[in-house]
């Protein structure tokens, strides 16, 4: 009768489950209506529970039931779980009093997650449910009645009971020691029971890692190719589920190390297993779980560096799930040229709104490429930004793309009013590196008033200059910083000076960084100039 | 047909008093009843000597031994009025047998006077009774056609009921101290799973893999440990069975299993890493279906055999593999299998000149030394084809002694385990 009583909240929990379960898939964006959906069944549950105590409802193929009524169409929503539960052999649920909102929200989630279960985990759903703390919940499983299509149950249960008979006869043969045992202690405690855990999964990956390259090298007629490649392919997903690349990273140093002489068949292998590898790290699903943190982006660097154009869609979609700073960086430096040939993932990455905090990160981290032309007009539309910093690291990257031949070249785009084409040129005279060049740059950066360059212009200018490290590049820097007038005054200006504090620190050698010491120790240079030195120099740390 | 002459009637009727009444006063698991049983068991044989079969009717205060009156007076016939009265009670008009039986089927017979409840219908004790028929049955019924139906005794509520099983269970119970029988009876049922199910998955092996699907593994270590939890006595009861010669295999891999979890959870692993470990030790040697025979049954084995055995380890894993692709636990029993061998320390020259022990660094994973303790330990005490089972004394006391291989912490757990002094 209480089950009765319990029934229209029941109903109405499944009714808000359908609705939970149309959100996730429809909207799984719209958290609020989703956390909404998922209290009111929790409620309707509770409700239940306070009126019979403890809920049972059974599992049947073509809907769940409370005392025989049905709570759901076999093709809803709901259906479609619970059908799939009932594949995996569920029966019963029981719900019983004092079932938590986790404790059920965590049935959920690993029941949403059912079919990858089945075919990950041996054992699946029912495993999965059974090693879950659920206090409140029991499970009724049927058991399996045949191993193998072609048993007749009968048959497996008459072995089995003669497998029990036997097991009977051997444990009543042993009669003596169970005497011994009752006087035993089998507490955990009086065992002296350690927390003694099981590895860390970087340490199953590698030995897994170098247990398959040992079978790689027994595998003489290639009869386990198979299962090496499957094995293979979970290897990386599970390095990319885990955060842990090391273990890749050593599996492709393996497979890629010369094989051992007249082994050609072998080494082939070793190179498909490679390949298969490479190809597997760029599989989107495997390269969105991946949940590696702060130590593990040096590592992807050198991952995405030995992987092919296939990397990039799914590593710029990674970005937008996880916009970190630290990880557009690596992922930009990883992927490299490769992103020349790749201007329509680019558009999409740049345009979308979840990655315009680490824009410029990504961008910046770009140091080494040179856009083509389908990149440039990419980056052409990001030029008025609304971020400053990306503005910035675009005309950088632009001005890789600009001609620049000569010494003399470099010194007309100075002249240029684009700041891309006077980043070309600065580009150009750091290269060069040479006095003659310093020489040239010096004397322009003398008449810079008259230029008309701005002061972030100016500031690019005297990096370059220091970078140089040029005596003639030192010299006007120390002579910025040093030369006192008839009062024994310095000469120059605070933004002088901190222009000429930013080309020594750019410089970075002994001679600047003694000069860096002594502004700031020397009370004739102001604290403006002090202040601004010690943030370059945080910036660089 | 010839008919018995008054000393094998004497001699039939002696040994079946002692022996009916030692299983109605004490069970079947004293000395006496053993003696007793062993002499109706030899006064049986006698009475098929002279006629073709043994026909036992119980009457109200006689008894008819091939059609031919008894009754008794004095101490016998007290002891024969009482075992008519269980006789009578459990509705039981005697017995018939026209082919020699075995001593287990005797024994069947017998055990009706120590359980008279247990209806002589029951599938269990048709079963083991073998040729003999009891008279209050047609004799033209086939009484293995009479068990319950298959979806009844697979529910979890009908395990394995057969008389024999309860006697025993029951003297499992005294043995045990306590009040366990159904755990028992539970836990025994589980581990007669974990044992078809190793049998049948290497018993169905092809080239290609194992047919048999790995999931019902995991279910049957689920329950195993749940029934660890229930009751770890009743769990431990059971992982001393020990298989007899020629049907090792199956029962090593789930006594090992069996072993390795309560090791496990004595020493306060959580259900996941019990779980592994039970796993593991359920399948850490499938691969054995690829040795040869011979390997599999001698035990001095040629240099060539020994490298060939000692490739089980990676057969096990490549079948493994053949079954499913490995996510991270996967991969974590799959190494647990492959360094079950590897050892804990090595002798190093010291700067001295001494030797000395090294640990190995990394150690083995700690599930593969609970595993390798575990798996020794059956293998040791478990009666083989080339040798004989060794005792628990001895086998600890050996294994203590090979600290290189085996973690003696875990050794020691094992010795508590099984209430072994060392």
């Amino acid at each position: 009768m209480a089950a009765i009583g319990a029934l229209p909240h029941v109903e109405e929990a499944f009714q808000e489950l359908e609705r939970l379960l149309n959100l996730r898939r429809n909207s799984p964006s719209n958290e609020p209506a989703i956390r909404a959906a998922r209290n009111a069944v929790y409620q309707g549950l509770a409700n239940a529970i306070d009126i019979s105590g403890t809920l049972a409802l059974d599992v049947e193929a073509d809907s769940t039931r409370l005392t025989g009524s049905a709570l759901h169409g076999k093709s809803s929503a709901v259906g479609q779980v619970f059908g799939a539960l009932f594949h995996h052999g569920l029966r019963k649920i029981r719900l019983h009093n004092g079932l938590t909102p986790e404790e059920w929200d965590r049935f959920l989630a690993l029941i949403s997650q059912g079919t990858e279960l089945q075919a990950e985990m041996p054992g699946g759903i029912a495993t999965a449910l059974w090693k879950e703390p659920l206090p409140h919940l029991v499970f009724d499983f049927a058991r399996r009645r045949r191993l193998l299509i072609e048993d007749d149950p009968d048959e497996v249960e008459r072995d089995q009971r003669r497998v029990a008979r036997i097991v009977t006869e051997m444990v009543a043969e042993q009669g003596a020691g169970h005497a011994r045992l009752a006087a035993g202690d089998l507490t955990a405690a009086t065992l002296g029971a350690t927390s003694m855990g099981g590895e860390p999964p970087i340490r199953t990956l590698e030995r897994f890692v170098a247990t398959l390259v040992e079978m790689v090298g027994a595998d003489e007629e290639g009869q386990d190719t198979e299962i090496l490649q499957r094995a293979t392919l979970n290897v990386a997903r599970e390095a990319f589920r885990a955060g842990e690349l090391r273990p890749i990273l050593r599996f492709f140093d393996l497979l890629k190390a010369p094989a051992e002489e007249g082994k050609r068949a072998q080494a082939i292998r070793r190179e498909r297993l490679a390949t298969l590898l490479g190809g597997a790290c760029c599989d989107p699903h495997s390269v969105a779980g991946f949940s590696g943190k702060e130590d593990q982006y040096g590592m992807l660097t050198t991952l995405l560096q030995q992987l092919g154009f296939d990397a990039v869609t799914p590593y710029l979609s990674l970005l937008e799930v996880r916009p970190e700073p630290g990880l557009a960086q690596a992922v930009a430096k990883g992927l490299g040229v490769r992103l020349n040939s790749a201007a329509a993932d680019l558009r999409t990455f740049l345009s979308s709104p979840a990655t315009t905090g680490i824009l410029s990160h990504f961008l910046e981290a770009l140091s080494e490429l040179e856009p083509s032309p389908q990149m440039i007009t990419v980056l052409e539309a990001l030029r008025t930004h609304q971020n400053l910093d990306v503005v910035e690291a675009v005309a950088d990257l632009l001005s890789r793309a600009v001609s620049v031949n000569s010494l003399e070249d470099a010194r007309r785009l100075l002249n240029s009013k684009d700041s891309t084409e006077q980043r070309a040129g600065l580009r150009f005279f750091r290269k060069a590196g040479d006095e003659r060049a310093a020489q040239t740059l010096v004397d322009f950066l003398n008449g810079a008033a008259d230029n008309g360059w701005d002061r972030f212009a100016l500031r690019r200018a005297y990096a370059c200059l220091g970078a140089m490290r040029s005596h003639h590049g030192h010299d006007h820097l120390k002579k910025i910083l040093t030369a006192t007038g008839l009062t024994g005054r310095l000469k120059s200006t605070a933004e002088e000076q901190i222009l000429a504090v930013r080309g020594l620190v750019s410089a970075d050698d002994r001679f600047a960084n003694e000069l860096l010491d002594a502004v700031m120790s020397e009370k004739q240079y102001s604290g403006k100039v002090r202040l601004a030195l010690t943030r370059m120099r945080g910036v660089k740390a | 047909m010839s008919s018995l002459d008054g000393q094998q009637i004497a001699g039939f009727m002696r040994a079946f008093l002692a022996a009916g009444s030692e299983a109605a006063n004490n069970g079947l698991r004293t000395e006496q009843y053993s003696q007793a049983l062993n002499a109706l068991y030899s006064a049986l044989l006698e009475v098929f000597t002279v006629s073709a079969h043994v026909e036992l009717r119980f009457g109200a205060d006689a008894v008819f031994l091939n059609q031919q009156k008894l009754r008794l007076s004095g101490a016998a016939g007290e002891r024969l009025t009482k075992l008519l009265g269980i006789a009578h009670e459990a509705q039981w008009e005697g017995f018939r047998c026209d082919e020699i039986p075995n001593e287990d089927q005797l024994t069947a017979v017998m055990a009706r006077f120590a359980r008279p409840d247990v209806p002589g219908t029951h599938p269990g004790l048709l079963r083991r009774r073998g040729p003999f028929r009891w008279l209050e049955e047609d004799q033209t019924e086939d009484a293995f056609g009479q068990g319950s139906s298959p979806l009844e005794s697979l529910s979890s509520q009908a395990l394995e009921h057969s008389s024999m099983r309860k006697v025993q269970i029951e003297e499992i119970q005294d043995a045990l101290g306590t009040q366990a029988g159904q755990a028992l009876e539970e836990i025994t049922f589980i581990y007669a799973r974990a044992v078809y199910f190793v049998d049948r998955f290497m018993a169905t092996m092809e080239a290609t893999g194992p047919r048999v699907p790995l999931d019902e593994s995991s279910r049957i270590i689920c329950d195993l440990i749940d029934g660890f939890e229930r009751d770890p006595k009743s769990f431990l009861a059971v992982s001393m069975a020990r298989p007899q010669a020629g049907n090792y295999d199956a029962f090593h891999q789930a006594n090992t299993a069996l072993l390795a979890i309560a090791m496990g959870a004595s020493v306060g692993l959580g259900r996941e890493l019990l779980f592994e470990i039970g796993l593991c030790g359920l399948l850490h040697q499938v691969g054995i279906v690829d040795m040869p025979d011979r390997i599999r049954s001698n035990r001095v084995l040629a240099k060539e055999e020994r490298e060939i055995l000692g490739q089980l380890p990676y057969c096990t894993v490549r079948r493994l593999l053949q079954a499913k692709g490995p996510d991270l636990q996967g991969m974590a029993r799959i190494n647990a299998i492959l360094s079950m061998k590897d050892k804990l320390a090595t002798k190093k020259m010291m700067a001295d000149g001494n030797a000395q022990w090294v640990p190995v660094k990394p150690a083995p994973p700690l599930m593969a030394r609970i595993l390798a303790v575990a798996a020794r330990y059956d293998a040791l005490t478990s009666e083989r084809e080339f040798r004989p089972a060794m005792s628990a004394e001895k086998t600890i006391q050996l294994m203590l002694r090979q600290g290189a291989t085996l973690d003696a912490r875990l050794v020691r757990l094992v010795a508590k385990l099984k209430n072994v002094t060392i």
